[in-house]
């Protein structure tokens, strides 16, 4: 089945939810739900809080499914739903800048995709500081690899926010891998 | 000091890791859920003007004519009593039965409009519980500081804080509200409360409320970081990132207990 078939199928099955077709429903939530749960993961850090994120998203979907205008932006839609339950998620567990957890690695897809622990590490702190709008645009830019244009088409904000929050996150990301990098000087050793 | 392009290789491959399935008991649990949820009807309606004939169509002009018309002067005539005034009797499913407010008032107050020509299209306008409300991408920009209505049932919830940001009351909720009726899987609204209003959720645990409060409260134009706690580290977040994240707390000024 190619890309174009894909979307139609899609169509058709949004369009039989929006009047109230369960089963149509249910399959858009299985086909989308991997690329959901792969987005809050990455967002919240967190399986169980992804989870909760993504169920949201489906029950806050059905429900609102009806005054979506334009059937062929359902997977934007459902992205946006998906990004509003994450930082919902975030503020609900205050907790989440704390235990600090590794997630397992299953072994790099290529060797430019290699990263030492010491760089996963780093990069999981630094990225745990982040403000959930923050994490959101690192995770379309660098996941998804949308532009700060086509995140901000996405996510209903103007562009210029997109990129300054696209800025401000590299921004804090570079410093805490930067600091990280630096001897602790007050500890008065490495600080690894 | 990282470079831009290091730093996107370390990005994406920091990115690779992580979950890429869902467990079937998600969306076992979602569908379970909606099969008991009724959907919201469109509000925008097909217009169907165009098809109709010419007669029908100046018919129609001229009862929307008479409607926009008469409906102007019946809210202009003298006497007629300001929005907000004293009003009708409330509902008997839903009336209040005790105010604890910082505006006392007799009448829990309707969903507010939007102020004209602020709200993107996409906007649930006014939000009709809080599970449309939290949908809104930016909800500041939905509804700037307008005061907004909805019904829930504060519950029980320890907020604990990690990063201190002046005034303290903005930083990261008082409470959390569900939908009236809610489940602990469902959306969640968290609310702050100024301790000027007086107002106390905890006199309103697992009741069933209708609230009044706003976003884009003036006191989020002086928020600041003032320190972290020693679970987060980091350096503090730039100035206007707090205040952005202050305007989007919503703040709740009134709270009035509804009649089972």
């Amino acid at each position: 089945m190619d890309a174009a078939e894909d979307d139609r199928l899609d169509r058709d099955l949004v369009e039989q939810a929006q009047h109230g077709d369960r089963e149509a429903f249910a399959i858009l939530a299985r086909t989308h739900g991997d690329r959901l749960m792969a987005i809050a993961q990455r967002i919240l850090r967190d399986v169980g809080r992804a989870e909760d994120a993504v169920q949201q998203t489906l029950e806050i979907a059905w429900r609102e499914l009806p005054r979506l205008r334009d059937p062929d932006r359902f997977d934007a839609w459902l992205q946006r739903l998906l990004v509003n339950a994450s930082y919902a998620e975030a503020r609900r567990s205050r907790a989440w800048n704390a235990n600090v957890r590794i997630l397992p690695v299953d072994g790099p897809a290529s060797p430019d995709e290699t990263l030492s622990i010491d760089d996963r590490d780093r990069l999981e702190r630094g990225f745990r500081r982040l403000p959930p709008d923050q994490r959101a645009m690192l995770v379309f830019t660098h996941y998804l690899g949308l532009t700060p244009t086509e995140i901000a088409d996405r996510l209903g904000i103007p562009a210029g926010t997109a990129r300054s929050r696209l800025h401000y996150a590299h921004r804090a990301m570079r410093a805490a891998i930067d600091v990280d990098e630096r001897p602790a000087a007050v500890a008065g050793g490495p600080s690894r | 000091m990282t470079d831009q392009r290091e730093l996107d290789r370390l990005l994406g491959a920091f990115f690779v890791e992580g979950t890429d399935e869902l467990a079937d008991r998600v969306i076992d649990a979602a569908l379970d859920h909606i099969d008991h949820t009724p959907q919201r009807r469109a509000m925008n309606a097909p217009w169907r003007f165009q098809t109709m004939p010419m007669l029908t169509r100046v018919a129609a002009a001229a009862v929307i004519g008479v409607l926009a018309v008469g409906g102007a002067l019946f809210l202009l005539r003298p006497g007629t009593p300001t929005v907000g005034g004293p009003s009708a009797t409330p509902g008997a499913s839903s009336s209040p039965t005790v105010a604890a407010t910082s505006t006392p008032s007799t009448t829990p107050p309707s969903p507010t409009p939007l102020p004209t020509g602020t709200s993107p299209a996409d906007c649930v306008n006014p939000p009709p519980d809080i599970a449309a409300l939290i949908a809104q991408t930016d909800p500041v920009a939905c509804y700037g500081n307008a005061p907004l209505t909805l019904d829930a049932s504060p519950i029980a919830a320890q907020i604990d804080c990690p990063v201190i940001v002046e005034p303290v009351w903005l930083a990261c909720g008082t409470s959390i509200l569900r939908p009236v009726g809610g489940s602990k899987f469902g959306p969640e609204l968290v609310v702050n409360v100024d301790p000027k209003s007086g107002i106390s959720f905890s006199d309103y645990l697992n009741k069933n409320v209708r609230i009044t409060g706003h976003f884009d409260d003036p006191a989020a134009r002086t928020c600041r970081e003032a320190g972290r706690s020693p679970a987060v580290e980091g350096t503090p977040e730039p100035a206007a990132a707090t205040i952005e994240s202050c305007r989007r707390q919503f703040v709740v000024t009134q709270v009035v207990t509804l009649k089972p």
